[in-house]
């Protein structure tokens, strides 16, 4: 006699029971794969670690500069042509991403006169950089001002280089007062740094080469390199492509630090468009509205803006608008 | 329930050896033309030999069906263990002889030797492996004596395979192995089957996964086959009566093969 209720409940037991290996296993699988590639990125990351020419964007230049101060001595390597000529070959393919603390330095930069890094500049007589420009025609500083800035902080056995962005310029900022090459001990022959997007620069033999030995005092030797129009090409190129509000806002800062205000208010529009909770944008479009002189519409957005966030930095710069402030 | 669509496709797979239910398949009909042949030549003693429900019962059974119209054959479908009798009983099959108290095998061969056939009287053993050695060798004595021809079938197990090599070895001139049906000859068969009942829109419900599924619990042997059709077609008589929602009419469900599978032990749930 048929017992249909009692075999749908041992058919439906059967099929638990035939399903549990393959669950069994699919979430094996799984959790195999995941942990194989967690183990993969991690080992990625420890190999990363390991290899100084990784080239990093370095934002916080007062950071870097501090803890150079803080160092009484510092040793700066020899610049290995062939090693340095391999890692900016191996640069090709590192993904350099643009640090949006660093582009902070650029508002401070234009407003701030006190800037340390200008004040080096502006110091013709302790300026590394200065030096190395007057030394005919041989000069770290590229002639297009097609720039990029290194630090070149020795560590351990090798040079670590901080590419840090700012004002479109490569200057070798010596920070630490040296009145002349001779007290770097540069004597070492060129060095050439190469790859697509920046121009052959042969370093002098006289002048640029940094020597091994100990420079006991004074050691802080902040270099700015700053960002040529190929890597704003690549930038623009790279946001054509991924749409990223990050990278819109890094334009955005960097033509407003070019004083090219129109550029900068077009793309913190376009970035607010991206994403409409980004407070620098926000701002960095009213301070661009400000500079093209379009008051009226500047304090309508700001005051749009407070009213949708209550951001204490925009009401900050509405007070210096209203004051007068803001210029 | 008498209306049910599945109540007659339920019918014909009843585990029932029937040679109107003899279902030609291409592997099968050669097998049995193979052993027409073999019947009509002169041999004393032709082996069927095969699994359990691999069709060994239906091949005698058509055998005897179609043979008996021209001449005298006789089909022991359960064996006789008793040797006295089993003699009985042959000697009023095949010569119409009745005895009253026990026979031996010199009386029995005496019998035999009065009468003459035009061919020689055939003997259709079923289930040879349940008789006992000692009747075993009265049957090899009777063939080798050519007053009759036997066909015998056994399971083919290793017990079985000794008592052929043992009783028969010499004496076989012919044997003939049956095995399960492929995935292909069980769809003809089912479908053959069914549309002999004229059960065609039952038929067009079986897919070639449903086929397989069945296969798959059945290994190809019919008789777990006709046992696990039999158990399907009941269950869809069951929705059909009590939850007719349930069933779809366009093809056979998994679900209720398995579940006839599970009720008729292929599947163990």
């Amino acid at each position: 006699m048929l017992n249909i209720q009692d075999l749908e409940r041992r058919w439906l037991r059967y099929t638990i029971k035939r399903y549990i290996p393959i669950v069994l296993i699919t979430s094996l699988s799984i959790i195999l794969v995941i942990v194989l590639s967690f183990v993969i990125s991690s080992k990625d990351i420890a190999t990363n670690e390991k290899h100084p020419q990784n080239l990093v964007f370095d934002t916080n230049i007062k950071k870097s500069t501090a803890n150079i101060l803080q160092n009484n001595t510092r040793q700066v390597d020899k610049v290995d042509p062939n090693h340095s000529q391999d890692d900016i070959n191996n640069s090709d393919t590192d993904v350099m991403t643009p640090s949006m603390t660093f582009l902070d330095n650029f508002d401070e930069n234009m407003q701030d006169s006190n800037n340390y890094t200008n004040n080096m500049q502006n110091n013709q007589q302790n300026s590394y950089n200065n030096n190395i420009q007057n030394n005919q025609g041989d000069s770290y500083s590229d002639t297009n001002n097609n720039n990029r800035g290194y630090q070149n902080r020795p560590q351990n056995n090798y040079p670590q280089q901080q590419y840090q962005q700012n004002n479109n310029q490569r200057v070798y900022n010596n920070q630490s007062g040296y009145p002349n090459n001779q007290q770097y001990g540069y004597n070492q022959p060129t060095q050439t740094y190469q790859n697509n997007n920046y121009n052959t620069q042969e370093v002098n033999e006289n002048s640029n080469i940094v020597n091994q030995n100990e420079v006991t005092e004074n050691p802080n030797i902040t270099i700015d390199v700053k960002s040529s129009s190929n890597d704003i090409q690549d930038v623009i190129k790279r946001f054509e492509n991924n749409k990223s509000p990050v990278l819109s806002l890094f334009l955005a800062k960097y033509y407003y630090s070019k004083g090219n205000y129109k550029m900068s208010k077009s793309y913190s529009l376009v970035t607010n468009e991206l994403d409409s909770n980004i407070d620098e944008s926000w701002i960095l479009f009213v301070k661009s509205l400000m500079k093209l002189g379009d008051k009226k519409k500047a304090k309508k957005t700001l005051t749009s803006y407070i009213k949708h966030s209550n951001s204490l930095k925009a009401k900050e710069l509405y007070k210096k608008i209203n004051k007068g402030k803001f210029k | 329930m008498k209306n049910s669509p599945f109540e007659t496709p339920q019918n014909v797979f009843m585990d029932v050896v029937d040679v109107k239910d003899y279902v030609q398949l291409d592997r099968v009909s050669s097998i049995y033309q193979a052993l027409k042949d073999s019947v009509k030549k002169p041999l004393k003693m032709i082996l069927l030999f095969g699994k359990p429900g691999t069709g060994k019962s239906m091949l005698l059974n058509k055998l005897h069906s179609d043979l008996s119209k021209r001449q005298k054959v006789v089909i022991f479908h359960t064996p006789i263990i008793d040797e006295s009798e089993f003699l009985i009983t042959l000697a009023k099959e095949l010569y119409d002889v009745e005895f009253a108290s026990e026979v031996n095998f010199t009386q029995f061969d005496k019998i035999a030797s009065r009468f003459k056939f035009e061919e020689i009287p055939l003997l259709l053993l079923d289930e040879a492996q349940l008789y006992s050695a000692s009747l075993m060798e009265k049957i090899r004595l009777l063939s080798d004596s050519r007053k009759i021809k036997f066909v015998i079938s056994l399971h083919k197990t290793e017990k079985e395979d000794i008592i052929a090599k043992e009783h028969f070895q010499t004496r076989i001139w012919e044997s003939i192995e049956l095995v399960n049906a492929t995935r292909a000859e069980l769809k003809i068969y089912i479908q053959k089957k069914l549309m002999k009942a004229n059960s065609f829109d039952v038929a067009n419900m079986f897919n070639d996964n449903n086929i397989k599924t069945v296969h798959k619990h059945t290994n190809g042997n019919y008789r777990d086959t006709n046992k696990l059709m039999f158990s399907l077609f009941q269950i869809y008589s069951w929705y059909e009566e009590n939850q007719p929602t349930k069933i779809n009419y366009a093809s056979i469900t998994p679900k209720i093969i398995e579940m006839a599978a599970i009720h008729t032990g292929l599947l163990d749930a």
